[in-house]
């Protein structure tokens, strides 16, 4: 069970701020969605807090500012508006196809991209999404009672496993996302159950098509290693090349050593590898994505054997 | 504990009103609102019985801080309709059977709400999508899916509102016949009070320490920091049962709290009452047990090999061994032309019930110790509570309250003693709610299972010979096992005739969780290894799993594997309707492609894919397969 004294709501940074310069002992939440199920028995327990502070209504944090080359969004978007906002739908894609995998309705209407970040969970869903978005994040801090701002990219802010760049009150304030029009997004995800879940492996990606070449193709994948990631040579071997089995396949073998998981390692990689080759063909907008995988299921099969011998 | 003071509207109403700073959106509606509507099923955002609308969205109020929804427009299941006056999604619910034990249809019904408020032409594939987040035990969801699309056609006046008035009358047999339920209008509408739903003046909330060791000598218990916590009125351990302190539902070796050692982790060992559930949490946090540890067995096999014992008493870990001898297996093997033998096993499996485990209690003017509680089996638990607390028949009653899912989970009196000895000691009427957690700890599972499995068929499918012994997992106390062993012997060797069988069946005790009642008691275990050797012989002899199957059913006049003539049989009637509905794609196992002609046939309801609602085509057809 959750128990705290005060539970503050401030409006502003400047009211964050000082209140958490004056109230000591403040426990930072946004949707709540991860501090409530921790507080139970097997968990964290009976959890005795003073201050709570929700940080989901500071209006700083709330901002959607939409250019044609950058889009800025508050860290307190919750996945809902991610998953149904009809301008994130077509600049930004590949948010959507993390939502539908999010939790569920219910639980997006409250948890935060923010919040998600922050956690800075090898599992987290949002990150590799936004590092295909070449994401750069801002981080307020309270110095000599003003509130200084620096930006910095994404996997600057991510420092490990469950650790950020934010000391004792910093609060992220939105994420600088690039805005993607044009190009096709998908993102993949596995684990227990398909609501809810926690993922053992997920990939998101971005491809822009010229021709019949790869303009651009993005690749992060997380679940697999202490802080999700691009996989660089994947990107680099594919870009300029012809869209073709053969190349997709060359280059979905070139990162699967990313995967640093403890368990499950050989099931990881073969999921990996897939995931890979599906979520480039999805980005593709294949259609009969089940057959048009098929093709390379040998392929895959015989390079795990290899891997693995 | 410290205050706040919150201004909102719920269900059109406003209200101000001052809680504890800590609660939940879902504590302030049921403790001080009285919305019993909204349920807790989990309290980690799992199930979704608790969802209510938060300013037009719906969200699960257990992962909402109260502070959260200052200011805010409330709508709970209350909201809705009342029996009298049900929304289109409400009647829809009682026209198509969608509530069962009820406990996740209010949230159910919420969900289909927001759903179809969202899009009111939602298709099947967004219907599933968008109430991905509530879950249901009994239904398998089907007739809820039902019920959603059949307000959505009303809704859009695709239908007319007669379709929910469209029951029929049952002629000779209710089986199979659409009948009114007379208990939906208040199971939709939230107004049905489960235990955890009532309140009785001066109540008091139980809280329960549990063991963390799975098999330890209890040296001491230091109750002084307990007492003393603000708002304690009664704390007992096994000292206090005045009577004849064990129970269970074949065998009563299970004490109401702990008694000198614990056999397993989550057994209970004190009992608190206090004012609140939070003082009760604190006491529980403020006992300190002093534990002997002791070896435990983990494993059935272990446990055969006697040197642990877990019930000193008994000199032994066998709980029963039930044998059946039917002709002679030995001379019939030496006929068989192809003789199987393989090993099976099933793992431990929770009940799962959308209810957690929840009781009141109270000795009412007379004297009379009164128990509420959803218990599947309270004539039993009477009986048992007479002779624990000491009491004539006549001075105990039980009073079953509806029942959020049991499926043999709620057939053990775990927890009802607690309730019994803290009512008594502070004659005033307790409460106590399971959560999520303590309930999957504490309360017994399907027993684990190892089958040792001998077929002996001739060349045409025809069984001769079966051989099976199965082990089972008992776990720390016999609550159930002596009649799964029962059942499962009785009828593991499946509904064929067999002339010749040799059937042993042991359930022993180990310091894992107790194993008890669950869906079809035992019969599961054996016949999933019975059912997998058909196929296996299936496979082996080149015949179709359903012949196989023909060839050595049950008809008229067999006897049974006890010897009991049977009447009738209906095991072929089931076969046959089973071929025809399934689709069935004819000849061996392994004659099929890697991709079943049956699998995806027009009965069969298609698996969930996430994106429904992204998809610009938007039929919710599936598009790739």
């Amino acid at each position: 069970m959750l128990r705290y004294d005060n539970y503050f709501i401030p409006k502003t940074l400047k009211e964050y701020f000082e209140l958490t310069s004056k109230v000591k002992d403040c426990r930072i939440v946004a949707g709540c969605t991860d501090i409530l199920p921790w507080a139970r028995e097997g968990r964290g327990g009976d959890v005795f807090l003073k201050n709570v502070v929700d940080v989901s209504r500071i209006k700083e944090l709330n901002t959607f500012k939409f250019g044609s080359k950058k889009i800025l969004m508050g860290a307190a978007t919750n996945y809902q508006k991610l998953f149904l906002d009809k301008k994130i739908r077509k600049s930004l894609k590949v948010l959507p196809q993390v939502s539908v995998w999010f939790a569920d309705d219910q639980i997006r209407e409250l948890a935060t991209i923010g919040g998600n970040i922050v956690n800075a969970s090898p599992a987290g869903d949002g990150m590799p999404a936004l590092l295909t978005l070449n994401t750069k994040v801002t981080v307020a801090r309270f110095k000599n009672k003003k509130i200084v701002k620096e930006k910095m990219p994404l996997e600057k802010f991510v420092k490990g496993r469950n650790k950020v760049a934010l000391k004792n009150n910093d609060l992220l304030v939105d994420f600088e996302l690039e805005n993607t029009d044009g190009y096709g997004a998908c993102f993949e995800k596995v684990g227990h159950r398909r609501s809810l879940v926690i993922s053992t492996v997920c990939v998101a990606s971005l491809v822009k098509v010229n021709k019949n070449t790869f303009q651009d193709v993005r690749v992060a994948v997380g679940g697999v290693c202490e802080v999700p990631t691009r996989l660089l040579k994947t990107e680099k071997f594919l870009k300029g090349k012809s869209i073709d089995e053969n190349n997709i396949y060359a280059a979905s073998m070139l990162d699967l050593n990313v995967i640093k998981s403890r368990s499950r390692r050989e099931y990881r990689t073969e999921v990996l590898q897939n995931f890979i080759i599906r979520s480039i063909l999805k980005s593709l907008g294949k259609n009969n994505i089940d057959e048009e995988i098929q093709k390379f299921d040998n392929k895959v099969k015989q390079n795990l054997e290899t891997v693995h011998a | 504990m410290p205050n706040l003071e919150l201004k909102l509207t719920i269900n059109g109403r406003k209200i101000k009103k001052t809680t504890f700073s800590h609660y939940r959106l879902l504590d302030f509606l049921r403790e001080d609102l009285d919305l019993t509507g909204t349920k807790e099923g989990c309290g980690a955002g799992e199930c979704g019985t608790c969802s209510v609308f938060i300013n037009g969205k719906l969200v699960k109020s257990c992962l909402v801080p109260a502070a959260k929804a200052d200011g805010a427009k409330i709508e709970t299941v209350e909201g809705l309709g009342n029996p009298e006056q049900m929304s289109h999604i409400q009647k829809a619910f009682c026209a198509t059977g969608a509530s069962q034990c009820g406990f996740c249809i209010p949230g159910m019904v919420m969900a289909a709400t927001s759903t179809l408020r969202n899009n009111p032409k939602a298709n099947l594939e967004q219907i599933k999508e968008e109430m991905g987040g509530n879950i249901c035990r009994c239904t398998g969801y089907q007739k809820i899916f039902d019920a959603v699309e059949m307000a959505r056609d009303v809704i859009n006046k695709e239908k007319s509102e007669k379709v929910f008035d469209e029951y029929e009358k049952p002629k000779n047999s209710f089986i199979g016949a659409n009948v009114k339920r007379i208990d939906a209008p208040s199971k939709v509408t939230g107004r049905l009070k489960y235990a955890a739903d009532m309140k009785l003046p001066n109540m008091l909330h139980m809280q329960v320490l549990r063991s963390d060791r799975p098999h330890a000598k209890i040296l001491n218990i230091d109750l002084t920091k307990a007492k003393k916590i603000d708002g304690v009125r009664g704390i007992v351990t096994c000292d206090d049962v005045p009577g004849i302190d064990n129970f269970g539902v074949f065998i009563e070796d299970q004490p109401v709290l702990a008694k000198d050692k614990v056999r397993y982790v989550g057994e209970a060992i004190v009992a608190v009452a206090a004012d609140t559930v939070e003082q009760a949490r604190d006491a529980i946090n403020a006992i300190k047990i002093k534990y002997k540890d002791l070896p435990a067995i983990y494993d059935p096999e272990e446990a055969l090999k006697e040197k642990i014992l877990i019930h000193e008493h008994y000199k032994t870990n066998l709980v029963k061994h039930i044998p059946i001898r039917k002709g002679n297996t030995e001379e019939a093997f030496k006929k068989a032309d192809l003789i199987i033998e393989d090993e099976f096993s099933t793992q431990p499996v929770e009940h799962a019930y959308l209810e957690p485990m929840a009781g009141v209690s109270y000795v009412d003017q007379d004297g009379v110790l009164t128990i509420v509680s959803p218990s599947q089996n309270i004539t039993h638990h009477r009986h048992m509570m007479a002779k624990i607390m000491n009491l004539p028949i006549h001075k105990v009653r039980f009073i079953m309250s509806p029942v959020g899912g049991g499926f043999g989970g709620k057939e053990d009196m775990i927890y009802q003693g607690m309730l019994a000895l803290l009512a008594t000691k502070t004659r005033q009427p307790i409460k106590y709610v399971m959560t999520r957690e303590e309930d999957i700890v504490s309360t017994a599972k399907r027993h684990p299972s190892r089958t040792k499995y001998k077929m002996g068929l001739t060349k045409e499918g025809k069984i001769l010979a079966v051989e099976i012994s199965m082990l089972a997992d008992g776990g720390a106390y016999g609550c159930s096992t002596e009649g799964v062993m029962r059942k499962a012997a009785i009828l593991g060797a499946g509904p064929y005739n067999i002339e010749n069988l040799k059937m042993d069946t042991r359930g022993v005790y180990t310091n894992n969780t107790p194993s008890g009642a669950f869906r079809s008691f035992g019969a599961l275990q054996t016949e999933f290894a019975t059912e997998s050797m058909l196929d296996i012989a299936a496979e082996k002899l080149q015949m179709d799993p359903f012949e196989i199957r023909r060839i050595n059913a049950f008809v008229k006049g067999n006897l049974t594997h006890t010897k009991q003539e049977l009447n009738s049989a209906s095991i072929n009637t089931v076969l046959n309707e089973l071929e025809k509905l399934s689709n069935w794609e004819k000849g061996p196992p392994q004659s099929r492609g890697q991709i079943r002609k049956d699998t995806f046939s027009k009965d069969n309801r298609d698996a969930c894919e996430l994106g429904a609602r992204l998809k610009s085509n938007g039929n919710g057809k599936r598009v790739n397969r």
